[in-house]
């Protein structure tokens, strides 16, 4: 079918083995991305999207680990056969990755100029004023007016959305095949936001680099990726190209997510809230880690841990309501929302 | 010892001239130096103090050109304890050694092996701390605990066991033994920055672009451990001058024909009543030296303090 993809993800599990048990944060996870493809990943907070987002650049720090029989392959090399000096030249080299507080991802006693100075210099061994003359053009590049003036200025001079431009920038410096957004727009303006998306889509079309963007904002999602992959408790609960998504939601999760987003225009009493919180990852429920959550859950989603299904061309969806759809009619009050009730 | 003197000399040079070179950077590239220089010239007590150690450390190194007398030579039998006269600004001691010579030079030796010792110690609590804190766990409780040992004796006992073990000590050596024994809260502080450091989104974002545990320790660690660090330093000069006087007093420091402030007000001591002018100078020296490197210290602390918010 498609050609073979630039990131191929199999059965990723990162386990914390902490002296209160095993944390299971990402938990049999598949799936890849295709060279220039924007792909976006949600969920709350706690469902092991940044794990799995760490995981590719084997950042994870004890007591975590990739259990064996996970499988991450980038353009054609298996990650993590690596030894630590080729992954390290992988990193910032081949993929790159940028994270959500622009504040505190810039060292604060250098120039922004020197720090992106620093990355060709370290890879590349540029000279000093070649290596400055780039970051000059980087800066340029990812929007920041008078580039040449402001490669003097601190971070703490700059604002949060330029900052955040800075961070883009020196993770373009050595063009990545791969970009992994770590909520780069979560600390921002909804302004400064669109603006960043704007300056992420227009660098992807230009570079032909693909994008892993990672957010618990479905409308960033919406704007920017053209597949999306719903994460709950972590596993991959959903997956489908963007408009599939948002026209025809499956998974009872994604339905909340939906229902959960705030919209300009429509005036509601309360927002619409998931009842409970995503379960610890010491102890995911039996049965589908959703059952008491969901609205639909019946007997069988608290025994049997539901599959991917496929529901549609690239469309699948880790819901026994793929074999039972009737079951949508008649929704209910959630376990956990009883047994909170009053909290 | 002459060496050493001149040797610290040059580095306090250095370091001078690294510094007015980031303040002379011109237009709109504001350094934090300028900003940091511009708070502490606020503070009149801070400015007072540096200007004091200045002075004193300008005339404790033209000590060979300002003395009136070889600070060992005995001047004459009937110059013993001779009051302080025109010709002998600070009078004489017992043994009839020019006291205002003696207490140049003792600042000079003082000074250098305060400012040696302190270096040593920073480099110490530095190295320790950061290997502690970057590394990490048992490690870093073994290293600690180590520290807490240390710590919990208090540090003039330490001095006087381990000089007196060591002794005779030579100045070399006496800097050694202040500059080993006084690192631990260096390196306490500089453990609990780094772990916070290290925990800061800009040592992950160094990781995800490549960066090796070496460059992130000198990029992004040590440059921001600067400003505690030398706010430590400077009030460690302080604490170091007050141990070498301390030992030098005790007898266990600098060998007597060697002044050094310590050991003249040691000379002086048992003549308070008669000869109080021998205790006395070497006494106001050592006073206002450590005086003034608390201010100092404070003063920077304040300047350098990153939660002040400019106005």
């Amino acid at each position: 079918m498609t050609p073979r993809p630039l990131l191929s993800v199999q059965e990723l599990r990162t386990y914390f083995r902490t002296s209160a048990g095993v944390a299971r944060a990402v938990d049999g996870v598949s799936f890849s991305i295709a060279a220039n493809e924007s792909v976006g990943v949600v969920g709350e907070s706690g469902c092991g999207k940044s794990v799995t987002s760490l995981s590719l650049l084997r950042l994870i720090q004890r007591p975590g680990t990739i259990e064996p029989g996970s499988k991450i392959e980038f353009e054609g090399t298996d990650l993590l056969s690596l030894d630590d000096e080729s992954m390290r030249k992988i990193r910032g080299n081949r993929i790159a990755m940028i994270f959500q507080e622009p504040m505190t991802a810039l060292n604060p006693v250098f120039t922004v100029g020197a720090q992106l100075a620093e990355v060709p210099r370290v890879h590349e061994s540029l000279s000093r004023r070649d290596a400055w003359a780039r970051a000059v053009e980087m800066l340029g590049t990812v929007g920041i007016p008078d580039p040449a003036e402001r490669a003097h200025a601190y971070p703490h001079q700059l604002s949060g959305g330029m900052r955040q431009r800075v961070m883009i920038g020196m993770a373009l410096m050595l063009s990545p095949a791969l970009l992994i957004a770590d909520e780069p727009t979560t600390a921002l303006d909804v302004t400064i936001q669109a603006q960043i998306l704007e300056l992420l889509a227009e660098l992807r079309a230009r570079t032909s680099m693909s994008v892993l963007l990672i957010t618990h904002d479905l409308g960033v999602v919406a704007e920017s990726t053209s597949r999306v992959i719903v994460m709950y408790a972590g596993e991959i609960v959903e997956q489908a190209g963007v408009r599939e998504l948002f026209a025809k939601p499956h998974h009872p999760y994604t339905e909340g997510l939906m229902a959960a987003m705030p919209r300009a225009g429509t005036k509601r009493e309360r927002l619409t809230v998931i009842p409970g919180a995503v379960p610890s990852p010491y102890e995911w429920p039996g049965g589908c880690r959703f059952h008491e959550r969901c609205p639909y859950a019946w007997e069988r989603c608290e025994r049997e841990h539901p599959p991917l299904y496929e529901i549609g061309a690239g469309h699948v969806s880790r819901c026994h309501l793929a074999v039972e759809p009737e079951r949508r009619a008649t929704p209910h009050l959630p376990l956990a929302a009883r047994a909170g009730a009053g909290a | 010892m002459l060496a050493l003197h001149w040797l610290c000399a040059a580095a306090l040079i250095v370091a001078l001239g690294a510094g007015l070179r980031r303040l002379s950077r011109p237009g709109p590239r504001a350094s934090r130096a300028r900003i940091v220089l511009a708070r502490y010239a606020t503070q009149p007590s801070a400015v007072i103090a540096l200007g004091a150690l200045l002075v004193l450390y300008i005339l404790s190194a033209l000590a060979p050109w300002l003395a009136t007398h070889d600070p060992i030579e005995i001047l004459a039998q009937t110059l013993v304890n001779h009051p302080p006269s025109r010709e002998l600004l600070f009078g004489t001691d017992f043994a009839g050694r020019d006291v205002f010579s003696r207490v140049l030079y003792g600042t000079r030796i003082s000074l250098t092996i305060a400012l040696l010792a302190t270096f040593l110690s920073v480099v110490m609590g530095i190295a320790y701390g950061a290997t502690a804190g970057f590394v990490g766990g048992r490690l870093d409780t073994v290293m600690m605990r180590l520290v807490d040992a240390f710590l919990s004796i208090p540090r003039i006992v330490l001095l006087i066991a381990i000089g007196t073990l060591w002794a005779p000590l030579s100045i070399t050596s006496l800097i050694v033994l202040l500059g080993l024994t006084a690192w631990f809260g260096t390196s306490r502080l500089v453990r609990a920055e780094v772990l916070s450091l290290k925990e800061r989104e800009m040592v992950a974002a160094a990781r995800a672009l490549g960066a090796r545990d070496l460059a992130i320790v000198r990029r992004h660690v040590l440059p921001n451990l600067l400003s505690p660090v030398i706010v430590a330093a400077t009030l460690g000069v302080a604490g170091v001058i007050v141990n070498e006087a301390a030992l030098s007093y005790l007898g266990i420091g600098i060998p007597d024909p060697t002044p050094s402030l310590g050991n003249i007000i040691h000379d002086g001591t048992p003549y308070l009543a008669t000869a109080w002018w021998v205790a006395l100078f070497p006494g106001i020296v050592l006073v206002v030296t450590s005086l003034a490197c608390n201010l100092a210290g404070d003063g920077l602390r304040d300047a350098m303090d990153p939660r002040q918010v400019d106005r």
